[in-house]
């Protein structure tokens, strides 16, 4: 079949799984097994379709009128494409498995099957944004992504918290489609239509150019969560059930990143100053958001702090590739670029693999506190395992993915900075050690979220009465976690996935050569790395299975210092553990600390809690609130509440009006 | 246009005037019907009485207009108990006063109309915007839900009147769509109308005003 067809058979097929789902009413688990059918078959249409593309190299387009003004029914794939459908569709399969079992307990509900048609739509939506080719059909369906992703959020609709985060996740979400309105305007404007194939021969360059790429800058940034747009992120993301926080982590918010990647494809010819504010705007969120990760002690608010890293760090490979792009060294940046599409695909994997398995910790402990939780790992031993490896990977180390990708934008910056000169080589040397500092951080954060989460003992009873989870949710860990070793392991093949986009972002027509010892030479050490790794663990375990042999092992209770009452509550905690590395940055941070330091020879009470709140939040949202909130009291006067108060402002409108056209 | 075309839009004209200052609901739902039965009959009138088009559309406004949502209001003054509009939220002279303002606005207006609206003479267009602004100044100055639906029902004459001017072009599609629009619209109010009378011993619309939110 041709891959136009299977690729439009996929959101098709989503959409009727929708309808299904709702009309299936009270029977939310069948609606959930529908999503999980009608992901699946999308996946294999999609992904077919994506292969075509990328093996064949060969991209399509298909256009029809449209009775809306201004629009075409335009679809078209290219290697960028290709690649994001079969990553959209690919990764909707695990999360519907996981949502499958995740809502279980909550029993049949119409509400929980109307969800479940979100999910669907969700993803529908997503795939459209993707192969959409004119301005309109690209911008309904975002909102699409928006308003399905909203009603996701709100799932848990009962609690005020919820309501109140999801409102400013719509409220965020339209400011930034707001944006991209604007963005197409403009560009359209110039272009006379508003098809890409107009758009990508009309690019306006000086200052209207600017103004387009600022607008897009704020409209794609408010999606991937960017610093200082990632408002809605760190709040989304704890209020949504833990399947939905694991696609729109994973999935949706790269939906931004792509917009700025199509964006800049369309540009034709970038100019540098791009280059420096992406590699910028990525230094400032990956820096932020670990640091402020660090400082959490809400699992799914920690790990919603790491995907605005880990969109900080794909777009300082996206920087780093448009400045070796001007600078005109299209090697390294196509190799920034294949890590920036690389870390799209992985972060996408390993933050499902982590938000599956700290939901399921959270959902099984009754509680998403870090401080709360504790001796998981004996209790549900594959979730933890889980953990274990997504943390792995999404700290960057061997053997996993996300080692791969960070090795290769490392490279890049590398490259860049010793190959190039001037200005845009002195950015990216800046911009390894930034990199090196992120890696280390998030490191440190991971050893607290898993030590303190899934060892020691439990510090409630929650904690303690923990059982491992369903194979609903089971499985996508097992599949996720699978495909990061895969893709670490396995990386000459991967990077075959990003290789056509990232080609295309860097402005090489010709095939880049991949076989010659520049490219994939050390591509090829660094997965024998990771194999070797992996070859030395299993000689160890087996060194210690073969030395304890025929040995009787005992496990006894750790050594409670002499305390004569150990509790669980002496073990170390989340606070503790971020403590000395966050408190040279109190200055900067500005944590609110409540401390009752222990006092006399003989102490009685000593309580230390400390709180981080966003500098976005502070700096931005609160007075945009504020503001917004005068406004609102001024205008107030007009809900009277009376039918006839209201028909009468249209009267004056209307008489206002017609007398203006009288006049003039 | 013929003499009787101009008699029946002055007619038109001068029951704005009556609706904007009656008191009795009685009055108001009688003026509205007359009004309507002469719409119906200006339209036979404007398109020649051979036309099939002309024939359905005055039927259909006949029927709906001036046979059976009159009807439906009668009985709703019976059963409400609602004789007269006493509270009107200004005076009746200022009424009447408005609804003359709007007559002036009106013709001020149709003599700017492009001539192709005017195709049907200057009158028509001014009657046309006449009734809509009365139907609108009722919907505004009154508090019994009876004398919004009927302020709704005037303004729709008026939209029906100002589609006259268009009358070959207007597809049938549209006029009985508005057609409907008008008696769902009206039944609709009927059961709020009624609810409200249920509900609050009487059908004055400012005690809806307990629906508002609440002052944070």
């Amino acid at each position: 079949m041709n891959p136009a067809t299977l690729a439009l058979a996929a959101p098709a097929c989503l959409l009727l799984g929708a309808l299904v789902s709702v009309a299936l009413g009270r029977r939310s688990g069948a609606a959930g097994t529908v999503a999980v059918a009608s992901c699946s078959i999308a996946a294999v249409l999609g992904g077919a379709s994506a292969i075509e593309v990328l093996r064949t190299g060969m991209p399509w387009g298909w256009t029809s009128a449209w009775s809306l003004p201004w629009a075409s029914l335009s679809f078209g794939m290219d290697g960028l494409s290709a690649f994001f459908l079969a990553f959209i569709l690919v990764l909707a399969v695990p999360a519907a498995a996981y949502g499958r079992g995740y809502l279980a307990h909550h029993g049949g509900s119409a509400w929980t099957s109307a969800s479940w048609a979100f999910f669907q739509i969700l993803v529908a939506s997503m795939a459209m944004v993707v192969l959409a080719r004119d301005g309109v059909l690209f911008l309904l369906a975002w909102e699409g992504m928006s308003v399905a992703s909203f009603f996701l959020v709100i799932y848990d609709h009962g609690k005020p918290e919820v309501r109140s985060d999801a409102l400013v996740y719509l409220v965020a979400t339209h400011l930034g489609a707001a944006a991209l309105a604007a963005m197409f305007g403009l560009w359209g404007r110039e272009a006379g239509s508003l098809n890409f194939h107009a758009l990508d021969a009309a690019f306006p360059g000086g200052k209207v150019g600017w103004v387009i790429f600022l607008l897009a800058f704020a409209g794609f940034g408010s999606k991937a969560g960017l610093a200082p747009f990632h408002i809605w992120l760190p709040k989304a993301h704890p209020a949504a059930p833990s399947h939905v926080s694991a696609l729109m982590s994973g999935v949706m918010i790269k939906m931004g990143v792509y917009g700025l990647m199509r964006v800049i494809l369309l540009t034709g010819n970038p100019p540098r100053g791009w280059g420096y504010t992406l590699l910028g705007a990525g230094a400032l969120s990956a820096v932020g958001g670990v640091l402020y990760a660090l400082a959490q002690h809400d699992i799914k608010r920690l790990l919603a702090y790491h995907s605005v890293e880990n969109v900080g760090i794909i777009t300082m490979g996206l920087g780093a590739g448009l400045l070796a792009r001007t600078s005109g060294m299209e090697t390294v940046a196509v190799l920034a670029l294949c890590g920036s599409l690389l870390h799209v695909l992985n972060h996408g994997l390993f933050k499902s693999l982590l938000f599956y398995s700290g939901g399921a910790a959270a959902q099984a402990a009754g509680t998403r506190d870090l401080e709360r939780m504790g001796g998981i790992m004996r209790r549900m031993p594959v979730t933890g395992g889980a953990f274990l490896v997504g943390a792995v990977a999404i700290c960057a180390l061997p053997p996993f993915n996300g080692f791969v990708s960070e090795w290769l934008i490392y490279s890049g910056f590398f490259g860049g900075a010793i190959q190039g000169a001037g200005a845009p080589s002195a950015a990216l040397f800046v911009a390894i050690p930034v990199l090196a500092l992120v890696g280390g951080l998030a490191l440190a954060c991971f050893a607290k979220a898993f030590g303190v989460a899934f060892l020691g003992e439990p510090r409630s009873e929650g904690a303690a009465a923990c059982r491992e989870v369903s194979a609903w949710m089971t499985l996508p860990m097992v599949f996720t976690g699978a495909a990061c070793a895969a893709v670490g392991l396995g990386a000459p093949w991967a990077i075959r996935l990003v290789a056509p986009a990232a080609q295309a972002l860097a402005g090489i027509r010709a095939s880049f050569p991949w076989e010659a010892p520049d490219g994939s030479g050390p591509l090829y050490a660094v997965v024998l790395a990771g194999w070797a790794l992996l070859a030395l663990v299993a000689l160890l375990l087996g060194a210690r299975r073969l030395l304890l042999r025929g040995k009787t092992v005992t496990v006894e209770p750790t050594w409670g210092c002499g305390y004569a009452a150990p509790t669980p509550r002496m073990q170390y905690t989340a606070s503790s553990f971020a403590q000395p590395l966050l408190a040279p940055l109190a200055r900067l941070m500005r944590p609110s600390l409540k401390k009752r330091r222990p006092k006399g020879l003989f102490p009685e009470k000593a309580s230390y809690a400390s709180h981080y709140e966003d500098p976005a939040d502070r700096a931005i949202f609160d007075p945009a609130v504020r503001l917004f909130e005068r406004l609102a009291t001024v205008v107030r006067p007009l809900q009277q509440g009376r039918l006839q108060a209201y028909l009468l402002y249209v009267l004056l409108a209307l008489v206002a009006l017609l007398a203006w056209e009288v006049l003039t | 246009m013929s003499a009787w075309s101009y008699t029946i839009l002055v007619t038109v004209l001068l029951l704005n005037l009556l609706l904007a200052v009656t008191s009795r609901l009685s009055v108001l739902i009688r003026g509205f019907a007359i009004q309507a039965a002469c719409i119906a009959v200006l339209a036979l009138l404007l398109d020649g009485f051979n036309s099939p088009h002309a024939w359905i559309v005055a039927g259909g406004v006949f029927t709906l207009k001036v046979v059976l949502i009159p009807y439906f209001l009668n009985r709703a003054v019976v059963r409400t108990n609602a004789r007269r509009e006493l509270e009107p939220l200004v005076s009746y002279g200022t009424s009447l006063l408005l609804a003359s303002l709007g007559v002036l606005l009106a013709f001020a207006l149709a003599a700017r109309l492009p001539m192709e609206a005017r195709r049907a003479g200057l009158l028509l267009a001014a009657a046309a915007f006449a009734t809509m602004l009365t139907g609108l100044l009722l919907l505004v100055t009154r508090s019994k839900a009876l004398t919004e639906v009927v302020g709704y029902l005037v303004l729709e004459n008026g939209i029906f009147l100002f589609g006259l001017t268009l009358l070959n072009r207007m597809p049938l599609m549209v006029e009985m769509g508005i057609l409907l629009d008008v008696f769902v619209g009206v039944f609709v109010m009927g059961i709020v109308v009624y609810n409200i009378h249920r509900t609050f011993d009487h059908i004055d619309v400012g005690a809806l005003t307990s629906l508002k939110e609440e002052e944070p």
